[in-house]
């Protein structure tokens, strides 16, 4: 049964699809757990090599959303795949340059440039 | 005396609801045939109310009520429906009109109803000069590791700011981040002691330490304290914990590439980016985050006026 409420998430060929159904507060950090784990087991489960997340609902987070980001980072990386962010906010891509993820993961417009850059 | 803005195609229904509303005295009327010819009256004079059909060419009524609600806030807007209107009313009164009054009880509803709105309206308008009046707001709070209560603590402050003109709509979502690190912070690492080492890591084992001391002594007994000071130039937010304080010579350097991947500091390095100053007390246990207000942004309302 799909009991996550943070994250929509479905596979897209080797392309892991995730989706935060809107803002990741800090508060609910004890809830990004679980899903995250569902996350990483779904990812295991298909078998997938990469990991977009899609951050148009997410329009503001903080820390707590960067850290499960690099946990799905480190493990995408550990199978030699890629992670790759779309359709950020203002707000969101200065949160993710402030944090100096950008040098580490695929930071794009939309979702299908985003899925272009996984490809190559 | 308040002026009326009445707007009807039809030449008898402007007649109609002008012989109803000239019996009030106070009230001086204007009139426009379209929505149309309604934006450029009220792009012209100040309205203090717009009454309006609902099926007009040019411009309908629930066009006039997006216009009006994005060009001229305040001026409240009455629908006057009429059968087979009601669909697009509902849009209007989603959209913002005011009110509405039905066709077939104008004689019977109209006045009151537009006297009950301009009443409240007033009332609304005053208290909004009275707010762009207001110098300085202070506020402080304490209360307990309750996580539920900072993200309306956060809303809270971040309306204070917008009112107070310190920041406009990308710094206000600036501050809520910059605000939500540091009162995460007082609440974890500060009165839980739970260390930011395992968050990556271990999340579950983190945030099972979380829950076990929230109910543990010292842990549980600890409190937040927050206090903050706005003015039209700079907002000033304290938060303090109730912890043993953490030494801030300890936190990894943020241009060290090897510390790009640690969970630890990347609170506190959104807080610095965010606000224009942010300084811990030598404990660690009391930080002060400042944002200034933008002097390209609108100007503060003593400014304007």
């Amino acid at each position: 049964m799909d009991s996550a409420r943070l994250f929509a998430m479905h596979a897209e060929g080797p392309t892991l699809i995730v989706a935060p159904t809107g803002p990741v507060s800090n508060l609910v950090g004890y809830e990004v757990q679980p899903e995250l784990s569902q996350l990483l087991a779904l990812f295991q489960k298909e078998q997938c090599r990469d990991v977009l997340v899609d951050m148009e609902k997410a329009t503001f987070f903080g820390s707590v959303l960067l850290g499960a980001l690099n946990t799905i980072f480190r493990q995408v990386r550990q199978q030699g795949g890629k992670l790759a962010l779309c359709n950020l906010s203002g707000v969101g891509q200065e949160v993710v340059r402030v944090a100096r993820f950008d040098t580490l993961w695929l930071v794009c417009a939309t979702r299908e440039e985003a899925l272009q850059a996984l490809r190559r | 005396m308040p002026t009326i803005l009445v707007v009807d195609d039809s030449a008898v229904d402007r007649r109609l609801v002008g012989g109803l509303l000239e019996k009030e005295d106070t009230w001086v009327l204007h009139y426009a045939a379209d929505g149309a010819e309604a934006v450029e009256k009220l792009r012209q004079a100040p309205y203090d109310l717009v009454l309006t059909d609902l099926v007009m060419p040019a411009m309908n009524g629930l066009e006039l009520v997006a216009s009006i609600r994005s060009e001229h806030p305040h001026v409240p807007v009455i629908l006057m429906t009429s059968k087979g209107t009601e669909e697009i009313a509902v849009q209007a009164l989603h959209a913002g009109a005011a009110s509405y009054v039905p066709k077939r009880i104008l004689a019977q509803g109209l006045a009151e109803t537009i006297r009950r709105v301009l009443a409240v309206s007033t009332q609304h308008r005053c208290k909004s000069r009275l707010l762009d009046c207001l110098t300085e707001n202070r506020y402080s709070f304490v209360f307990g590791n309750d996580v539920t209560l900072i993200e309306s603590l956060v809303g809270h402050l971040q309306e204070s700011a917008v009112q107070m003109g310190v920041c406009d709509d990308a710094d206000v979502t600036r501050i809520g981040v910059a605000l939500e690190e540091a009162l995460i912070n007082a609440l974890y690492h500060g009165n839980l002691q739970v260390g930011s080492e395992l968050r990556g890591e271990d999340d579950e084992a983190y945030y099972a330490l979380v829950s076990d001391r929230c109910r543990t002594t010292p842990f549980r007994d600890r409190k937040i304290h927050v206090s903050a000071k706005l003015t039209r130039d700079e907002a000033v937010f304290v938060v303090r914990d109730e912890g043993t304080g953490f030494d801030l010579t300890k936190l990894p350097d943020p241009n060290d590439p090897s510390a790009l991947e640690r969970a630890s500091g990347r609170g506190l390095l959104l807080m610095r980016a965010f606000m224009d100053d942010v300084s811990y007390d030598p404990t660690g246990s009391v930080v002060t985050l400042v944002k200034r207000r933008n002097p390209d942004a609108s100007p503060a309302p003593e400014e304007s006026s």
